[in-house]
């Protein structure tokens, strides 16, 4: 693993000094903490009689009893347990955005880019192993798109305390699902964006089409938030290992698939 | 040393390396000379493993190209044809991480060596500016540093010193004779400059399409070629040019001037006194007759001038 620490910390040193891709690891997520932020406030902010709490009761109360019963995430008896679940189900897998988004341009400078500025050409001429290398671009494209999430989150948790409402925990990140997601899935669902940006660095020659092909992974896994968030509040706390586990089994398959692809006789021909 | 036998790379329907064969010994500097895509680049890369031979084979420091390209890869140092560096590092971090990457663990005599380095190619007192700030020719320098980081037993430099003033590009070219001479190292020298060429290489192979069309030490080379030789006479004259051309063993008789005539000849010993003598009797007053600089130059483009040269062929 000493080659592909090495090659993660020299990228990852590169990243940090270059602007183009620090300034969206930074405002992106603070944009999104703050919007979801902005919008809890506008609609819980003020508690149970707030606008969100109250459509929240009365679908509730317009839920069947039978319906309900099935339905074993749901407090049966707290309202506002009720609606805490349903906060923490929207609020979640909206900040895995965040690793989808940051993804793309992180992976797809490191491995096409490399490539088109030339510098890939001397680092495959010394005896660092190709999964080495795999491993060490992935690794620096994955922990900003992660930092990235937990900054975005820190500035929502800044924002729930701003709004002083009931309906969030005081100590947001004391929570095992917040936990859970920050340090498990967002990392898994930027491992699978990176993976991807890999397989496609052995297929395409510039740094415009990755970035481009990167960026419609972002609709799938976008798409994955809305059963996600609907598993997570109705039926079961468990639904982030779920979400998880799919995303493990996932990452190994493509980052397996990209280890075979990733020669350097493939790398240096594929121009 | 690095020994090539029948060398063949190919890419879909170009055949980017064809045949090549030839040997470097330890503390002797070879030259790979050819246009652009002649193939020298590609066989830098087989050489490299970082392309695997269609077909023939390769040994460099010990050890086959396609067997053992791990092996192979640790002792060499490849300079490539664009410097290739992560410009937001300084040179210092950059040398450092391939230091690393090349599996030199302690830290101290990674420091000495990277000190050592920048010194050598003249950038020490840049060491903590990020390489962006560069000109081509300081990153040519730092890409060079970084060939010779980890001191490797054979050194494949592909246009070396394409970038460098003329004060660095010594400095560079004595240092390279100074790795081959004294201490050993084998060096591969691809180059489209000819000058330095027959300056450095002890043996040189010529290639052209992917093919060797000659191989040998740069005088023997040169002396394969006709010597240019030029007669100047007070005024010349149809008749003259009549005589001369049936002079034996001269070519290409040309009319450079009202008193210059170049003529080209394999054997001046002979061949010139005849000149003299033909030119004298067709009534010319000769001023004088010189034998031209035969250099490397007229060689090579003799035999790439006369080498076919297939659309399409590698760089």
């Amino acid at each position: 693993m000493r080659g592909a620490r090495l090659v993660a910390v020299r990228e990852l040193r590169e990243t940090v000094r270059d602007p183009n891709l620090v300034l969206p690891l930074v405002l992106m997520p603070c944009l999104i903490g703050v919007l979801a932020g902005v919008s809890t406030f506008a609609s819980f902010g003020s508690g149970p009689s707030g606008v969100g709490t109250a459509v929240t009761n009365a679908a509730l109360d317009r839920l069947p009893a039978a319906a309900a019963e099935h339905l074993s995430n749901l407090p049966t008896t707290n309202r506002d347990a009720t609606i805490e679940t349903l906060l923490k189900a929207f609020s979640i897998p909206l900040f895995w955005v965040i690793p989808v988004a940051l993804t793309p341009a992180l992976a797809a400078d490191s491995f096409v880019g490399e490539r088109e500025r030339s510098s890939l050409e001397p680092l495959l001429a010394t005896p660092i192993g190709t999964s080495q290398l795999l491993l060490g671009k992935l690794a620096a494209s994955v922990i900003p798109a992660a930092a990235g999430t937990w900054l975005g989150v820190l500035v929502f948790w800044g924002m729930t305390l701003l709004s002083q409402s009931t309906l969030y925990p005081r100590l947001l990140l004391a929570d095992g699902d917040w936990l859970i997601s920050l340090l498990v899935v967002a990392p898994l669902v930027a491992l699978f964006t990176a993976s991807v940006a890999a397989l496609l660095s052995t297929r395409v020659s510039g740094y415009r089409v990755a970035y481009q092909l990167n960026g419609l992974i972002v609709l799938p896994v976008v798409l994955l938030l809305i059963p996600a968030t609907a598993f997570l509040f109705l039926f079961t706390s468990a639904a982030l290992w779920y979400v998880a586990a799919l995303f493990a089994g996932v990452d190994v398959a493509i980052v397996a698939w990209a280890n075979s692809l990733f020669d350097r006789e493939h790398l240096m021909s594929s121009r | 040393m690095i020994r090539a036998r029948g060398l063949v790379k190919v890419f879909g329907p170009v055949r980017a390396v064809d045949g090549l064969t030839f040997e470097v010994e330890p503390g002797e500097i070879y030259g790979l000379l050819g246009p652009n895509g002649a193939g020298k680049t590609t066989a830098m890369r087989l050489l490299s493993a970082l392309l695997r031979p269609t077909s023939g084979s390769a040994v460099v420091a010990g050890f086959a190209v396609d067997a053992e390209p791990r092996e192979v890869r640790a002792r060499i140092g490849i300079l490539t044809e664009v410097p290739g560096l992560y410009t937001r590092l300084t040179p210092a971090e950059y040398l450092d991480f391939f230091a690393q990457v090349q599996g030199l663990r302690d830290a101290s005599a990674r420091a000495a060596r990277v000190e050592e380095m920048l010194r050598l190619v003249g950038l020490w007192d840049r060491r903590r500016s990020v390489m962006r700030t560069f000109s081509k020719g300081m990153q040519q320098r730092v890409a060079i540093a970084r060939t010779l980081v980890q001191d490797p037993q054979v050194l494949l430099f592909d246009e070396p010193t394409a970038a460098l003033d003329p004060e660095a590009a010594r400095s560079v070219r004595d240092y390279v004779r100074e790795l081959a001479a004294h201490r050993g190292r084998t060096v591969l020298l691809c180059t489209h400059n000819l000058v330095e060429a027959e300056q450095l290489c002890q043996r040189l192979s010529i290639v052209q399409a992917g093919r060797q069309v000659a191989e040998g030490t740069p005088a023997a080379l040169k002396a394969s070629v006709a010597t240019i030789c030029v007669l100047s006479v007070r005024a010349s004259s149809p008749l003259l040019l009549k005589r001369l051309e049936g002079v034996a063993d001269i070519q290409a008789i040309t009319l450079d001037g009202p008193g210059t005539i170049t003529y080209r000849t394999h054997v001046p010993a002979r061949a010139n006194p005849e000149v003299v003598r033909a030119a004298v009797a067709a009534g010319a007053d000769v001023l004088g007759l010189a034998e031209a600089a035969n250099g490397l130059e007229e060689f090579y483009l003799s035999v790439v001038a006369n080498s076919p040269r297939p659309p399409g062929a590698a760089g």
